[in-house]
């Protein structure tokens, strides 16, 4: 079952794509532990600075 | 990645226990046992004449040759003798300093040698090794142990090391309770709020986990000498004590050889007592030439265990609350170490954890679950070259970006959706499906951390650019 969106509101202006109200807060730095093949793939794409998409190809 | 020739396997070295794990040929986790059948191997190796045991028969080898018997070295290894508290109460052989390095002196083959605890750990993990190469009929190429979440440095070096020394390349030491999520987890990208509670022999080790994307990140632990299987073995040492006293008028308290005697039994008294609602004690010879033959309901058990019952409550609940999370946000419980098998101590443990949602995982021998973890791991790296590993373990790479507040998508009714969890390590990519109603033709993607909102975002289905489902906008900010 997947979630409905709802419809652009009256208000929205029409010609903005998108409108930016803030940033992420502040991350947490924690240290993965490293096993698994989910780890190995990030860690892959960490050392060869890959993006996901490109890791796939 | 085609299928490989090279073995390796998975071994968890516990201070009163170890198991060796491999992946069979049909892909399952299994224990291997040992030549006396036996896939819980006592940490242990004693010297006797010319020969050199390990496992269950070094165990008996305590009661008539103590001082040849060496026991609960695996805590020891990589500490300066300084810094190791001294134990008395071991009926085995004594720690002895060797100019700040711990190590044991024992009588083989009828000369007086010392032993350091790296080279007792290498003697040890030689013969796990030959047990391993004796049940697969070939050489061991690899292996990944566990080891505790409290170990230092210099510990991990000196395992890796007296590891090495026994001829074993070791591809990655872990730690025991990141092995026992993978094994219950492997393969699965399913995010899970986890608790692992492992119940040892000798402590209590809580650790809170958030595994993400397939990645497990520990977000507290609590670790505890105080409680663990020994602890239940003492009170039915003194409880059982005091019944032969009471029979025989015979007073064992300072009765080192009697005591060990009872102390072996009562471990498998108590071991039945998962499994039955009575068991027999029985010890040919206690003291003074009588035999003792004593029985205890679970009940009585129960009743005389239930401050240490508390004791593991306590440990849980501090655990989480030093993350900050209530146990209803608990998703999964795992159930590790021999002595969780202990049934009211895991009632007491689900009683934390009484919102149905939360699910108590104990599918896997909870003493076998660390190897497994470990062998499966060992699977996934052993035809890399070690500075591979050695490159994709390194903190250059663990240490990473958690988001601290979900983010998520509002939906038609208002109402927030979780698209990324919090404690999720950044970067992040989720793909998520999001629909529409027939008659719409534009869609509002509002995009909220925790309680925030960061982006407001359209996208006019007519547009080229249009997005059947809706991405999480916030994969841009995130990365
Ligand atoms: N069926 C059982 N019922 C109760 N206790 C059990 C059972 N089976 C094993 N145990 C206990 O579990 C303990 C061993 O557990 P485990 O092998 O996990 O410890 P360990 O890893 O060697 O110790 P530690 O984690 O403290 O270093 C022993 O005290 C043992 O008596
Ligand atoms: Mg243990």
């Amino acid at each position: 079952m997947s979630e409905l969106l709802p419809r652009i509101p009256d208000s929205w202006d029409k010609d903005l794509t998108y409108q930016a109200h803030g940033t992420l807060s502040e991350c947490v730095i924690r240290e993965l532990e490293p096993v698994g093949q989910y780890y190995l793939a990030h860690a892959r794409r960490k050392l060869h600075n890959y993006s996901f998409l490109v890791d796939e190809r | 990645m085609a299928p490989s020739a090279k073995v390796a396997i998975g071994l968890r070295i516990g201070q009163t226990y170890s198991s060796i794990a491999i992946i069979t040929k049909d892909g399952r986790t299994d224990c291997i046992a040992n030549e006396d059948g036996e896939r819980q191997i006592p940490t242990m190796i004693a010297f006797m004449g010319d020969e050199e045991f390990t496992g269950t028969q070094a165990k008996l080898q305590a009661l008539g040759n103590p001082k040849n018997t060496i026991a609960k070295f695996r805590n020891l290894i990589g500490l300066s003798f300084d810094d190791i508290l001294p134990e008395t109460s071991l009926p085995t052989s004594p720690i002895s300093n060797f100019d700040s390095v711990p190590g044991y002196i024992i009588t083989h083959n009828s000369q007086e040698k010392s032993y350091t605890v790296s080279e007792i750990t290498t003697k040890y993990i030689s013969r796990l090794r030959e047990s391993a190469e004796d049940f697969l009929g070939q050489a061991v190429d690899g292996a990944v142990l566990a080891i505790p979440l409290y170990f230092t440095q210099s510990q991990r070096e000196a395992l890796r090391q007296a590891a090495e020394a026994a001829g074993l390349r070791v591809l990655q030491l872990i730690h025991e309770p990141a092995a026992a999520a993978v094994a219950y987890y492997r393969g699965g990208s399913k995010d899970v709020l986890a608790v692992i509670v492992d119940l040892g022999s000798e402590s209590i080790d809580v650790t809170v986990m958030s595994i993400r994307s397939g990645m497990y990140t520990i977000l507290g632990t609590t670790h505890s000498p105080q409680v663990g299987g020994n602890a239940f073995d003492d009170l039915l040492v003194t409880h059982f004590s005091s019944e032969f006293k009471r029979k025989t008028g015979i007073d064992i308290s300072s009765n080192k050889r009697a005591l060990t005697k009872l102390k072996s039994a009562v471990e498998t008294t108590k071991k039945t007592l998962s499994s039955s609602t009575t068991a027999l004690c029985s010890v040919e010879s206690l003291a003074e030439g009588i035999d003792f033959n004593g029985n205890i309901n679970r009940t009585r058990f129960e009743i005389m265990s239930r401050k240490l019952f508390d004791k593991c409550v306590e440990f849980v609940k501090e655990a989480i609350g030093n993350v900050g999370i209530e146990p209803v946000l608990v998703e999964e419980v795992i159930f590790i170490g021999g002595a969780i098998r202990i049934p009211k101590l895991q009632a007491r443990i689900r009683d934390i954890f009484s919102h149905p949602s939360t699910v108590i995982r104990q599918e896997l021998e909870p003493d076998e679950v660390i190897s497994y973890g470990c062998a499966y791991q060992a699977s996934l790296i052993i035809n890399m070259t070690n500075t591979d590993i050695a490159e994709r373990i390194g903190k250059d790479i663990t240490i990473t970006p958690h988001l601290t507040k979900p983010v998520g998508i509002v939906n038609a009714s208002g109402n927030f959706v979780v698209v990324v969890p919090d404690n999720t390590p950044l970067p992040v990519r989720r793909v998520v499906e999001f629909s529409i109603n027939d008659d719409q033709r534009d869609c509002y993607i509002s995009v909220w951390e925790g309680e925030l909102r960061l982006v407001k975002s359209d996208r006019n289905m007519n547009n080229e650019n249009e997005s059947q489902t809706g991405e999480d906008e916030n994969n841009d900010n995130a990365e």
